[in-house]
């Protein structure tokens, strides 16, 4: 284990790995800090660029922008009272009061160093996790398998966000949108309806750029203006220092925050947004000043900003053992791994040790990277939010086109986007939330192969086996997670 | 009884391709067809819920009351219709003009265009197509060498 730990150091310690680390720690911030472009539309505008990298390289521009985009999305809810992301919706409590008291630089230093200290605990626990990890992957078969593949879209669809029968049928929408093509075991032509572009299947990057970038952009086109109108960008400089020292003074809150997003992360399925809310609750409740929150405690911006960063760490550790998405956002950067010839699983835990480890100092890395220039370059990164959608739209389209374009030169692809975007925008539309179809599709092939071999080794009851029998239940409950809490809800109000 | 028709009609939409998806690969051996419509069914199922759910009164006067609520913050985040066609036009004619132009100036002619008709200036407008189109250049052509095709009309015009 210590030889794959020095040999992944080793393969970062390459210039051009760290100069993609530092390019994807870079875009990364640029995009958290716009509203609107979520950390899913940035990796579906960075994947296709990561097409003919060396499979290291890839890896570390979309880790390293993955990891980061939380970070600078806490800046705009400090700055603009708008969350870069959706996950940095708790820091607007105590962020936005902090900074009209004339302490904004106070409130961007706590959410810049709670996120990038968060990230090195999250990444921390995930080493912690691999001595477990390697001998429990091994006792996972195809039966097995099959059925995390199918709790990994149950859980997604049922906490990842909007109403879980809709996710479950977008879930199942993109598992037969995986299956389009031909397939693996009897070369048939399935739903191809006699186009060759078909026949090779659809393709992920099409997919997810029309998906999650087609609606944004339509929507930016539609709005106009700029993203931010106001804000208190102007004392963004006061009580920097301050704010990192709070981070340290507050040093038991946050490594509990960082934890407790780190477990949430593990859990497939749970949002960010779900550990910065749970740390917020938690920093509320174990705080001796709890009437300062929602007036400017910086509590209330350690907490979630160290869970929303940590918690990367933890969903790594189904994705890298499992192959099991631990998150949306995980999800397409499975995509994106895919892509460039990574296929994490059990498999790849077991002979790629070097891979992971590089993959988890790449997430601490580039969280230290990410707090250290947002700390520097606050003042700089806010204008970001003022240049107008006339000229970002065009822009982000251009990117689009051609990041389409570009994975295989084909032109059949950009207008598989378009087609992607109508199917995007109309989810969006009619409220069918878009992570689950991705991780249905991402996960689509995995279930078809493990359910294949699985019959073939174990027979029709292969689900019977102890870990299946457990892994079936999780999946029950996941399920009924959602009606329960509904009906909780009602319960409680009548 | 109000019936929500934007819930209604993507759902029976979705049902009928989910049908059309069962009877498509009803002919395929068994191993290929079996989990597009182990999928289909179960999405069949569930959208079934969703009409369900529709047609079926709700009981009480504040489940109605906030089902009606949330249906008035839907429609108000809603893209009128007419913008949604201009956004449209505006993103085939991305496709369109890289199509014609080819990639490095069909992009800068769309961004030049698209800035200027919303309220850009004759400099930004130029200064930022000028920048994409050496972005795309030096980037895509020089740095990774990767061969962009040169568009319709810059071909015919060529030969």
């Amino acid at each position: 284990m210590l030889a794959a730990l020095i040999q992944g150091v080793q393969g970062l310690l390459d210039p051009t790995v760290l100069i993609y680390l530092a390019a994807g720690g870079i875009v990364g911030l640029i995009f958290g800090l716009i509203p609107g472009l979520s950390g899913m539309t940035f990796l579906a505008l960075l994947i296709p660029f990561t097409f003919g990298m060396e499979p290291l390289q890839a890896m570390t521009i979309l880790l390293a922008g993955h990891a980061v985009v939380h970070t600078s999305g806490g800046l705009t809810a400090v700055l603009l009272n708008v969350p870069g992301t959706s996950s940095n919706a708790a820091t607007l409590i105590d962020g936005f009061p902090m900074a009209q008291q004339g302490m904004a630089g106070r409130a961007v230093s706590n959410v810049s160093v709670a996120s990038g200290v968060g990230g090195i605990i999250g990444a921390m626990v995930l080493i912690a996790s691999m001595p477990i990890l390697r001998p429990l992957v091994r006792s996972f078969g195809s039966p097995e398998l099959f059925c995390l593949c199918v709790l990994g879209i149950t859980f997604i669809a049922a906490v990842g966000g909007g109403e879980m029968i809709r996710g479950l049928i977008a879930g199942m929408l993109g598992l037969i949108l995986s299956l389009v093509g031909l397939d693996a075991v009897t070369a048939t032509a399935r739903l191809s309806f006699g186009s060759l572009y078909l026949d090779s299947g659809i393709r992920l990057i099409p997919l997810v750029l029309g998906i999650f970038a087609i609606p944004q952009i339509i929507r930016l086109m539609a709005t106009g203006g700029t993203i931010a109108k106001g804000g208190v960008i102007s004392s963004v400089n006061v009580g920097l220092w301050q704010g990192v020292k709070d981070v340290f003074i507050h040093w038991p809150l946050t490594l509990r925050a960082s934890v407790i997003g780190a477990i949430i992360g593990a859990l497939p399925g749970t949002g960010a947004e779900v550990a910065a809310w749970i740390a917020y609750g938690h920093a509320k409740q174990t705080s001796k000043h709890p009437e300062k929150f929602g007036h400017g405690s910086e509590e209330g911006i350690i907490g979630p900003e160290a869970a929303n960063n940590s918690k990367e760490g933890g969903a790594l550790i189904p994705t890298l053992a499992f192959g099991i998405p631990g998150s949306p956002g995980m999800a397409i950067l499975l995509g994106g791994f895919l892509v460039v010839g990574l296929d994490p699983g059990p498999l790849f835990i077991r002979e790629h040790l070097d891979i992971v480890y590089a993959m988890i100092i790449t997430l601490a890395v580039a969280n230290a990277f990410g707090a250290i220039l947002c700390v520097i370059s606050a003042q700089y990164l806010a204008k970001i939010t003022i240049v107008p959608a006339r000229i970002l739209v065009p822009l982000l389209l251009v990117v689009v086109i051609i990041g389409a374009y570009f994975s295989k030169g084909d032109w059949m692809d950009i207008i598989a986007t378009l087609a992607c975007g109508v199917l995007g925008y109309a989810m969006v539309r009619f409220d069918y939330p878009r992570p689950p179809l991705i991780l249905g599709f991402v996960l689509g092939e995995l279930i078809e192969r493990y359910l294949h071999l699985s019959l073939k080794t174990a027979g029709p009851f292969f689900f019977l086996r102890p870990i299946s029998i457990v892994i079936i239940i999780l999946t029950i409950l996941g399920l009924l997670y959602g009606p329960m809490r509904a009906m909780l809800k009602r319960r409680r109000k009548s | 009884m109000k019936i929500n028709m934007r819930n209604l009609v993507p759902a029976a939409v979705a049902t009928i391709a989910f049908i059309g998806i069962i009877i498509s690969v009803l002919p395929y051996p068994m191993a290929a067809k079996r989990l597009p419509m182990v999928a289909s069914f179960i999405a069949i199922i569930l959208l079934g819920i969703v009409i369900a759910q529709e047609l079926i009164p709700k009981k009480g006067d504040a489940a109605a009351a906030e089902s009606e609520r949330a249906e008035m913050i839907r429609k108000r985040r809603d893209i009128p219709v007419r913008v949604l066609l201009k956004s449209a036009g505006w993103i085939v004619g991305i496709v369109a003009l890289i199509g014609l132009f080819g990639f490095t100036i069909g992009s800068a002619l769309y961004v030049f265009v698209y800035c200027k008709s919303h309220e850009g200036g004759w400099m930004e407008s130029l200064y930022l197509a000028l920048g994409v189109s050496a972005f795309i250049y030096f980037v895509f052509v020089v740095g990774l060498n990767f061969l962009l095709p040169k568009g319709l009309l810059l071909m015919l015009l060529s030969t």
